[in-house]
């Protein structure tokens, strides 16, 4: 028996419209503690990860733990239905994954459970020079920024700033941003725009972004929800300058 | 000594499930009958292999058009992203194909195997009715590389925007996709005197065609006081389209596409993954 109850249908709506982007099948975990999904990107460039602790949901059972396959599409497609005043519910029955919006009305709909053999990736532990935090918001207006003049973005810390930069075949742009933190080291990395954008779509799950930043290493992109039992992340594969 | 031969057999347990992935990247059958085939085929769509069969079939399209295709031996394929491919054992393409993403479904039906591909945007449906299995296999590849590219009129844009020289000494190139009402001029410049000077890339043997697209990037600037020049350029040009070009008062520069590919290395996070 698994059934899992949320008032803000805003959270799913958020993680998943970045999750779909990335993946088009996908597998979630759910157990006693509460619901998690590792994923890895067809090309290995982006992996993400979600996880929901009970505590995040009104209303959380779950007696086994239980593989839900679904293909990340249509499940993005139900989610869009969802009203922000909506309670939304997941259930399962045999064979489908079941999403209740409770509102003015009661709509239900039923998503056909995917054949997969799955190994859930598990990311790799890698240690960097630099964490620090910035708005979420501010992030996603200098990627938009960036995307004027360049399809690729470099991101860089040092003591006092975070910069977004980009040079274009007709023009420049760059952002500066003074973050406060304490920051030893300069780090430096450049990443595919289009990827960056594709996580940014989950922009509803945290007001706050962390980094991790290094050079020539992925971008650890980490969302905590507010009341700390919720947490979506990302890792993305930098774009190198090789030195022929 | 039996204490040393158990710790030899569990040792080779250790060493056989290191081994395992490596020796299932490629699986193959020959002559499975149609139940087994079945299964295979299931095997092959939840592990999200790339399936390769050989089997004497009939295949069945509806969707924009119908389409139906007698009793034959074909190659069919299922990539690891849904696409869906049939083969002929002849032509360079499909006989009948579906895109990425495609949902496949196996079903078995009176001793025959039906494997069919559904899509909803457009609505179709592909369906292969399989008589005989010869062989099938399936593989889960790693490949993460996407094909670079180089020697195209971008390519001759970028190589002329970042070293205009090469046109002629003094050309100075001012901007690239110019809109005009007949389209986007490759590059614009001027030349040492200050002329205006429209250039039409061509990465291959140009033909009049690109000279009459060069003539109506000119009469854009018909209206314009001084020389405006048009300069095609390309590694060569058939002998009707210098003609016309003389004719016409308009030059051309021979140029190869640069065949460079960029240095950009595609990094993946496996490489981060040790």
């Amino acid at each position: 028996m698994f059934k899992a109850v949320l008032s803000d249908s805003n959270i799913l709506k958020t993680s998943f419209d970045a999750i779909s982007s990335i993946v088009d099948e996908v597998q979630m975990q759910a157990d006693e503690e509460g619901l998690r999904l590792d994923a890895l990107d067809r090309s290995h460039i982006t992996f993400v990860h979600l996880e929901l602790k009970k505590n995040v949901f009104d209303e959380y059972q779950c007696k086994e733990p239980l593989k839900i396959n679904v293909d990340t599409e249509e499940l993005m497609k139900v989610l869009k239905r969802a009203k922000s005043e909506d309670m939304v519910e997941l259930t399962t029955d045999e064979g489908n994954l079941i999403i209740t919006f409770e509102g003015e009305a009661r709509r239900r709909f039923k998503i056909r459970l995917i054949d997969i053999e799955y190994e859930a990736p598990s990311p790799p532990q890698l240690d960097y020079p630099t964490e620090f935090e910035i708005p979420f918001s501010l992030l996603k207006d200098s990627i938009q920024d960036i995307g004027i003049v360049s399809d690729k973005i470099a991101l860089q810390v040092d003591e006092d700033k975070f910069k977004a930069s980009a040079e274009g075949d007709f023009g420049d742009a760059k952002i500066e941003y003074l973050h406060g933190e304490k920051i030893q080291e300069n780090a430096k990395s450049v990443f595919s725009l289009e990827k960056v954008k594709e996580m940014m779509k989950a922009d509803k799950f945290s007001e706050t972004a962390q980094i991790k930043l290094g050079n020539d290493m992925p971008l650890n992109l980490y969302l905590k929800m507010a009341s700390d039992e919720g947490e979506l992340s990302f890792l993305l594969a930098p774009r190198i300058e090789s030195e022929e | 000594m039996n204490k040393h031969t158990g710790s030899y057999e569990n040792r080779e347990i250790f060493l056989l499930r290191w081994i395992e992935p490596f020796f299932m990247k490629l699986f193959s059958e020959n002559y499975p009958d149609n139940q087994r085939l079945g299964q295979l085929l299931i095997r092959g769509l939840s592990k999200r292999a790339f399936i390769t069969l050989i089997a004497s079939c009939k295949v069945f399209y509806d969707g924009r058009a119908t389409s139906r295709l007698g009793m034959g031996d074909r190659t069919i394929l299922v990539k690891a992203d849904g696409a869906f491919i049939i083969h002929q054992d002849r032509n360079l393409e499909p006989v009948n194909w579906q895109p990425s993403k495609t949902k496949l479904a196996v079903e078995l039906k009176n001793g025959l195997v039906y494997l069919k591909g559904m899509r909803r945007n457009p609505t179709e449906t592909l369906e292969v009715e399989i008589h005989r299995g010869y062989q099938i296999s399936y593989y889960q590849g790693e490949d993460s590389q996407d094909l670079e590219l180089a020697g195209y009129e971008a390519d001759m844009g970028d190589l002329i925007w970042q070293r205009p020289e090469l046109i002629e000494p003094g050309f100075r190139a001012t901007s690239r996709e110019y809109h005009t009402p007949q389209g986007y001029i490759d590059i614009m410049g001027k030349d040492r005197e200050g002329n205006l000077t429209i250039l039409e890339l061509k990465s291959r043997k140009a033909g009049v065609q690109a000279v009459k697209q060069l003539r109506r990037y000119l009469d854009c600037f018909s209206d314009h006081k001084s020389q405006v020049r048009g300069v095609l350029v390309a590694p060569s040009a058939t002998d009707d389209a210098l003609e016309m070009l003389e004719k016409q008062k308009m030059e051309f520069k021979a140029m190869e596409a640069p065949r460079e590919l960029a240095n950009q290395k595609k990094v993946t996070l496996k490489d981060y993954f040790k």
